[in-house]
Formats: structure tokens, sequence, C-alpha cells
């Protein structure tokens, strides 16, 4: 699994594809403090006023800040909003 | 738009719920929902163990497997949108009946004309034209379809029952008739005995007596008040040979040469304003009596400055003095100098001034006319003559 997806990454930049098209990897974007959107997320896992904790296919997300929302959630967009104070990258591979 | 707004509007259309989630596992239900194509929103935490989202209807309905599966509990905390508020209309019918019966009386009022406006006549003749306008049809009550059909017959009789009125129109505005007159204005016929003298000093090129006695002939000079023509006759009494003065109302055409004379008077030296640096526009709009500032451009000048005001009219009520108005007056600065006209330039500015006083002279042809110029030191004096032929005839009482 992890030589497919090597692989299908030295393909992308041997053909100079934009990494953020690869296909289900996670993205994500932070607005400020204010907001942030995950896309190709994979449920939540923690989810408190100060921290939210999402799954991903490359490990876990960690959202920490006050009073955050979950403004939106679909199957593969997820946006929160609140004051944003730290964002960490668990455990990925 | 973005994806997000679509999203809400198409929530509104097919209704959505609040939902209070209360479990310890509240992302597991969040899980299952999301990763089944569900969407959620407005998720928020309230409590420890509470959690409060937005979700469609047919999703909730959805939640039921996903309830059981995480062993949370779920309640909708509060209805939106269309659905619900269609079935609240439907349920409250005497209100939805009230409704419609309110609109559908104000479209059948609104097909009647309530007000009949005459715009004209005044006095006896206004009361008379409301009485023959009713008498024909046109009154408070009247459906306005039968009105716009039969209008063109109103306004002709009302024409022909009306001579002291030049015109008679009729035009619906809403649920206002308004009918215009224009009344026919007519000289006083004169009916007592009257003799003809002169209107103005002239030479007399034609008398044509209607009625009475000409004591003028063609080529006698005139003066203004000069007996023309007498209203006064002798008639001879058959029966005693006698003559009686009889007095009657004299009448006929009295042409006769007339001149007239327009004196100019120019300087050669004026006082001209020449704009300065200095301006300011200020707008106000005026409703009704009340008037407000809204903008101002530039400082009001000090010292001698030129004020114009012009009006815009956005709204003519139906009272002329309801309306509104956009009023924009402004302010420049000038200073005046002296300036030395040349002879031409006093020339042109007599002559559009001898033209405009020619203008107010009415009804005249002039037939020949002389000009003669007089350098009077600081001044340039016009004499202007015009010769015209007309009617010099005027009534006037017996002396």
């Amino acid at each position: 699994m992890k030589k497919e997806m090597k692989l299908g990454e030295q393909v992308a930049r041997f053909l100079e594809i934009p990494l953020d098209t690869m296909g289900d990897w996670p993205k994500v974007e932070i607005n400020a403090n204010r907001s942030v959107t995950i896309h190709n997320h994979r449920g939540v896992i923690e989810y408190d006023q100060n921290i939210v904790r999402l799954n991903t296919k490359l490990g876990e997300i960690k959202i920490s800040g006050v009073n955050l929302a979950l403004v939106t959630a679909m199957k593969d967009e997820i946006v929160i909003e609140g004051k944003i104070v730290r964002a960490e990258l668990l455990d990925w591979r | 738009m973005s994806v997000l707004n679509w999203e809400r509007i198409i929530s509104y259309f097919t209704g959505y719920v609040e939902i209070l989630i209360r479990g310890a596992q509240a992302e597991k239900i969040i899980n299952l929902a999301t990763s089944s194509g569900l969407y959620l929103w407005g998720v928020r935490r309230i409590a420890p163990e509470i959690v409060y989202a937005k979700i469609r209807i047919f999703g909730y309905l959805r939640m039921r497997e996903m309830v059981k599966i995480s062993g949370c509990r779920v309640k909708i905390h509060h209805k939106h949108g269309w659905p619900f508020l269609y079935h609240k209309i439907i349920s409250r019918k005497m209100f939805l009946i009230g409704a419609v019966l309110a609109g559908v009386l104000v479209v059948y009022i609104s097909s009647f004309v309530l007000l009949v406006k005459i715009d004209g006549f005044e006095g006896k003749n206004h009361d008379r034209l409301i009485r023959s306008l009713r008498n024909a049809g046109l009154k408070a009550g009247i459906s306005r379809h039968d009105l716009l059909l039969r209008k063109r017959l109103i306004e002709q009789e009302m024409m022909l029952s009306h001579p002291e009125a030049v015109w008679i129109g009729i035009s619906v505005r809403g649920v206002v008739a308004e009918v215009k007159v224009v009344p026919r204005k007519t000289a006083p016929v004169s009916s007592r005995p009257c003799d003809i003298v002169a209107r103005h000093d002239g030479v007399i090129s034609k008398v044509v007596a209607i009625r009475g006695v000409p004591v003028v002939q063609e080529g006698d000079t005139v003066a203004q008040g000069e007996l023309l023509i007498s209203g006064k006759r002798w008639r001879s009494v058959p029966e005693s040979d006698d003559f009686i003065e009889e007095s009657i109302t004299a009448g006929g055409v009295v042409e006769a040469r007339v001149w007239y004379d327009i004196e100019v008077i120019e300087p050669k030296v004026i006082w001209v304003a020449q704009p300065q640096k200095g301006r300011a526009v200020r707008y106000r709009l005026r409703i009704g009596d009340r008037l407000w500032n809204v903008a101002q451009f530039g400082k009001r000048p000090t010292g001698t400055y030129f004020w114009e005001r012009s009006f815009k009219r956005i709204y003519q009520g139906r009272n002329p003095f309801e309306g509104v108005e956009l009023i924009k007056d402004t302010f420049q600065k000038v200073v005046y100098r002296k300036v030395k006209r040349t002879p031409t330039e006093i020339r042109q500015s007599a002559l559009a001034e001898a033209a405009a006083r020619q203008k107010r002279l009415k009804n005249i042809t002039v037939t020949h006319q002389t000009k003669s110029w007089t350098d009077e030191g600081r001044f340039v004096k016009l004499n202007l003559t015009l010769e015209t032929v007309q009617d010099i005839g005027m009534a006037s009482p017996h002396r």
C-alpha cells in the first residue's frame, strides 16, 4: 500500500502534476484564525467546543481552539468555525 | 452565490429540523450521517453530552437506524422551512380564507371609480357639470370597465350640453376619474348704446360702419379718443314731421395707419460679472412641506456671488404642493469689471432690445419701419418707428 502511494507520488512528480490533485489526500484550508476547511476526511474522532479531531487517509488532524462549531459536515468536506488556536498533524505516515 | 448558500436555500424548500443529540458518542452519529451522504450543518456542542445540529427532513427520517447503532437519543428541537409553513397555513383555514378574501376585495373595489374630480370649471358651471355627468352615468360607484367603454360618448355628450366649454376630456387614474375642462373665453357682447372711438392716433385708411353714423372719412387724421362712428342717429317721425334722437350700439371697422415709436438707450460702458474661484453646489430634497439637505459640494462663497436655483420634479402628486422634488442651488463667486463695448456690440444689443419690445406690441403687422441712431456721449440712442395698418375702433359709452 505504502509502495503504491509512493509510486503514484513519483509518477505525479515526474509528470509535474500538482500534488493537490492527488486522489484522496486530505486538504486543509485555514482562513485566518476563524475557520478551517478540511477536504477528504474520514470521520470525526472527537468533537468538543475546544478540540476537533478528524481522521484522514494519512493520519489525524487535531484542531484546537475556542467555541469550535462544525458549520458544515458532509461526506468529504467539513468546515470548522471558531477561534482557532492550533492545528496539528498527528501520527502521519 | 456559494455552494453553501445554495444548500441552505434548498434546505428551506425541502424543510429542515434543528435536532439535539444526547449521548456520549455524538461523533459516531455525525460520522454515520455524513458517510451515508446526509448533510449536517450548524453542529455545536452545547453541553458535555448534548450536540445541536441541523438536518433536512429526509435525513432526519434516515437517522433512525443510526440512532440505534450509536446508542444516542435524537430529539427535534425546532422545525423550519416551507413544508412546515405550508402545513401551518393550511391548518389555519380561516386565516387563509380571510387573506384571500381581503385580496379579492381590494381587487374588486379597485375596479370601480370611487372619486370624480373636475378640473377647469368653478361655481355654477362646476355644479351643473357634476349633475350632467351624473345623469350621463359618470358618478362614484361606476365600474372602470363601463366607464372606459362609454368614455368617448360621455365626453361628446358633455361638450354638446356645455357650450361654455371648448373641450372636455375624461381620464381614469386608478379609482379616480379626472374630468378636465377647457372653458371658452368669449368677449362680453355689448348690448348697451355706445360709440366707436379711436384707440390710437392715426390716419384713417378705411371706414366701414355696420351700425351708427360714420363721422370720419379716409385721409382724416384722428387723435386717441376721437369719435369715429356715432351711436346716435336722428329718425323722422312721419306723423309729426319731427326728428327724434335714437341711441344705438355703434359697430364697424375703422382702419388707420398708426405709428409706434420705440426708444432704446444703450450705455457704451457696462459692468460685467466674471466668475472667480469659489463655487458651491447644494442639493436639497423636498417632500411636501419638509426640506432636507442631501449634499453640498464646496464652500458657499462670501462677498459678491451669483445664486442659481433649479428644480427637478421627481414625483408629481395629485396635489401640486405635495410633490417630491430635488432642489439644486449653485453659488458662484463673481467679480464685476468695467467693459467698454464696441459700436457693433452696442448696435446689436439695441436692436435685440427693440425687437423684444416690438414683440410685446401684439396683433400688429408692420408695413414700414425707420431707424435712427444718435450718439449722446456715454450712451447711444436708437429710435425705431413702426408703421402699421390696424383697426383702431373701440366701443365707448355715449358722451
